[in-house]
């Protein structure tokens, strides 16, 4: 991928239209649509660039566009008019409308793809400009999608444009940011405070980084463990949504043997993409040490590609080396969760629920994630989240009143 | 008798490696459960195992919760690896029945590689004595060292109080003025210590220096050749060689760019993906099979990342990135710190 220089930001961030958004309202959805055929150009390049690039297994790319894109078809114009409606509305005393930032400058990670479809269209929607950094680990997805949007109507498609530069280059960062009046970033803790010292205080600055995320199964749920596996195997779970840790209450050795199938399965469908040495090796150590550990038990590939550790020993939350590698623990009552997880609460987000709809509402309040769905959905978000607990579009705008 | 053999191995007498390793599989597999286990659980009997590399070697942290013995009786010494993550419970243990093989083994390399001009010299030891640190294998390789090879005035330099800077100075500038060459061994760090607190010396010819394991993000970030080159110019010392070995074997690997494992020992570059061997040439995690380490398990796949070469030898680029720090060098290292802070 070729980086872009200061100059030929400058020249990109001038060159931007504004969008008319009730126009961008109009027009996504038909985008999006066109992305479900699966003879679609735009999305056989997609997911042929997204294999070639990060090693996904096609099918799970696949699924996971289609999702992205039905979400885009049918959840954003509802999401953008009940949060953003154009023009003035009552709030008495009040009236007030929003403004939408000239420009929405998005930082991208390369871990999932299809992640900027969502952001870019919102913008779009509110009548922002858009400008994309996409990551070096998956630089295709962004730009096609834009491309996307040119061929239905090009006129839209000059309000947004995607371009790379390496993510410790600030040159760039800085130039973006002189006409950049909101900021959405992805990455590691570490490359997003990177981002942050450039940000001037005051601007809406949505930072996306590291996040936690679990599932909770009752054993009494039939089908939870190949729903649980999709979790895991999405992915690989590179994405902040993915478990890595597995409470069952109930038989948790049983659903470990159950969930180990799965994987098993699923590598013969969808087989994970090929790890590191380092990866693989950290990977080894989480086998290793629960090999000979007693009152544990490992089920597991002969190769790294998936990983089953059940452990009633050691039952806090243990982040997961990742890679298709989930950690199962017996709890008796839900109510042992929220001490289980207290290490890493302030990191939690999803959590991959099979139960009852009063024990999903319980933990809503007592485990601190912000995010709760079905198991077998973790990777599956809906466009109207607030993600990481704060809604998005909603904090792009700034609110003007008028004290009639 | 296998012990027998395989001291008769040490001094020199011809074997075949693949014959040795199997029965010396076969004897461990008899003896220690968690090594059966481990090695019934994929497949791996003394009578499906047609050559060496067919035995599954066992991850090191495996000493960690497994008693790994095959001696008979009493363990005769019970070494700790240094890993302290996990709290000192979680520290791998090495159970030796007797310390013979490992000294007879340190008796010829040390000697073959290090002095093969001359039956000793004075040894200095930038670490701590057994006294101090009864549980360090590495400690009791250099306690070894000065009975077998020890001219008068071989001493430790590390005590309670830290390293003996004044006593160290005191030895090297006694050594330079009778002209006696001297061999300093300890771990990158103590040099790095010493050598930054003012340790200066011209040492006489045939001097030398050995350090033993690596930095391990504990001190200064000097890569391999940076150190080699302070130590010759700090201390006026042309040989500067890294020993490469482990609390969980008994065999010392010794080299400067590339080590070269002695007769009854062999290395092999897995990738931690497959535990298959990769190519020469590529890097992937260094596997031990070290014959003589007949009490424990003789293959072992450690955490060390490596690179061999076509005729054997092979390169060490530290520990994986992500996994735990440990070692002898760590132990050094907060014990060091530990005395300063």
């Amino acid at each position: 991928v070729d980086a872009v220089s200061p100059e030929e930001v400058e020249a990109l961030c001038r060159g931007l239209q504004r969008p008319d958004p009730a126009r961008a309202r109009a027009v996504l959805p038909v985008v999006a649509r066109r992305w479900l055929d699966p003879s679609d150009e735009f999305r056989r390049r997609a997911i042929a660039a997204i294999v070639e690039t990060t090693g996904y297994a096609e099918g799970l790319v696949a699924r996971g566009i289609d999702h992205m894109m039905t979400e885009l078809a049918e959840n954003l114009i509802p999401l953008v008019d009940l949060d953003l409606p154009l023009g003035w509305i009552k709030r008495p005393p009040l009236r007030c409308r929003w403004e939408a930032p000239r420009l929405v400058l998005c930082v991208f990670a390369g871990n999932v793809p299809g992640v900027p479809a969502p952001d870019i269209a919102g913008a779009l929607c509110i009548g922002s400009r858009v400008l994309c950094k996409v990551a070096q680990h998956e630089p295709h997805f962004g730009p096609i999608f834009l491309q996307s949007i040119a061929a239905v109507d090009a006129e839209l498609a000059k309000s947004a444009a995607a371009v790379y530069w390496p993510g410790a280059s600030y040159d760039q960062l800085r130039v973006a940011l002189r006409h950049a009046e909101a900021v959405i970033a992805y990455g590691s803790d570490e490359s997003l405070a990177g981002v942050r010292q450039h940000v001037k205080p005051g601007l809406p600055f949505l930072a996306y980084g590291h996040r936690l995320s679990l599932a909770v199964v009752d054993d009494r749920v039939a089908d939870a463990a190949p729903r649980v596996a999709l979790d895991v195997a999405n992915f690989d779970q590179q994405g902040c949504v993915a478990p890595h840790v597995v409470y069952v209450r109930g038989d948790a050795r049983a659903f470990s043997a159950a969930l180990a199938g799965e994987l098993e399965t699923l590598q013969g469908r969808h087989p994970r993409a090929p790890v590191t040495m380092e990866e693989a090796a950290a990977i080894r150590r989480v086998r290793d040490d629960i090999e000979f550990k007693e009152g544990a038990e490992l089920y597991c590939s002969q190769d790294t590609a998936w990983t089953v550790v059940y452990d009633e020993v050691d039952r806090e939350f243990r982040p997961s080396p990742l890679g298709r590698t989930v950690r199962v623990h017996p709890v008796r009552e839900l109510d042992e969760l929220p001490a289980l997880v207290a290490p890493v609460r302030r990191y939690l987000q999803t959590c991959a629920f099979a139960g009852t709809v009063e024990d999903a509402e319980r933990l809503a309040s007592t485990l601190g994630v912000t995010r709760i769905c079905a198991a077998g959905r973790a990777q599956y978000t809906r466009i109207a989240w607030n993600h990481d607990g704060q809604p998005r579009l909603g904090r792009l705008v700034r609110w003007v009143d008028i004290e009639d | 008798m296998l012990r027998d053999d395989l001291h008769a191995i040490i001094t020199g007498a011809p074997f075949d490696f693949d014959q040795v390793a199997l029965r010396v599989f076969a004897h461990q597999y008899e003896r220690c459960q968690p090594f059966r286990a481990f090695c019934d659980r994929r497949g791996a009997r003394p009578d499906k195992v047609r050559w060496w590399k067919d035995v599954p070697p066992l991850p090191v942290d495996a000493f960690k919760r497994s008693k790994i013995y095959c001696g008979d009786g009493e363990p005769e010494k019970v070494f700790l690896t240094s890993g302290t993550t996990n709290g000192p419970e979680m520290r791998g243990k090495h159970h030796f029945g007797s310390m013979d093989l490992m000294r007879e083994g340190e008796r010829e390399t040390f000697k073959r590689v290090l002095l093969p001009e001359v039956d000793e010299i004075r040894l200095l030891m930038l670490a701590a004595p057994p006294e101090v640190a009864p549980a360090s294998v590495m400690v009791w390789y250099l306690a070894t060292a000065i009975e077998l090879f020890g001219r008068p005035g071989s001493s430790f330099f590390v005590d309670q109080g830290g390293l003996q800077l004044d006593a160290l100075g005191a030895a090297l500038a006694d050594a330079t003025a009778k002209r006696e060459a001297v061999a300093l061994l300890g771990t990158p760090f103590a040099f790095v210590h010493a050598l930054d607190a003012g340790l200066r010396a011209a040492l006489p010819p045939g001097s030398f220096v050995v350090h033993m394991g690596g930095f391990k993000g504990r001190s200064r970030e000097l890569e391999r050749e940076a150190l080699h080159g302070f130590i010759r110019e700090r201390l006026g010392v042309r040989r500067v060689v890294n020993n490469y070995s482990m609390t969980e074997v008994s065999t010392q690997f010794y080299g400067d760019e590339h080590h070269v494992p002695p007769r009854w020992a062999a290395v092999r570059i897995l990738d931690p993906d497959t535990l298959q061997d990769v190519p020469d040439g590529q890097r992937g995690l260094i596997a031990v099979a070290d014959l003589v380490n007949l009490d424990a398990c003789a293959f072992i796949v450690t955490q060390d990342v490596g690179e061999r070469r076509a005729d054997g030898a092979f390169k060490v680029y530290g520990r994986v990135a992500g996994a735990e720090p440990r070692g002898c060098a760590l132990a050094m290292d907060e014990f060091l710190l530990g005395v300063k802070a």
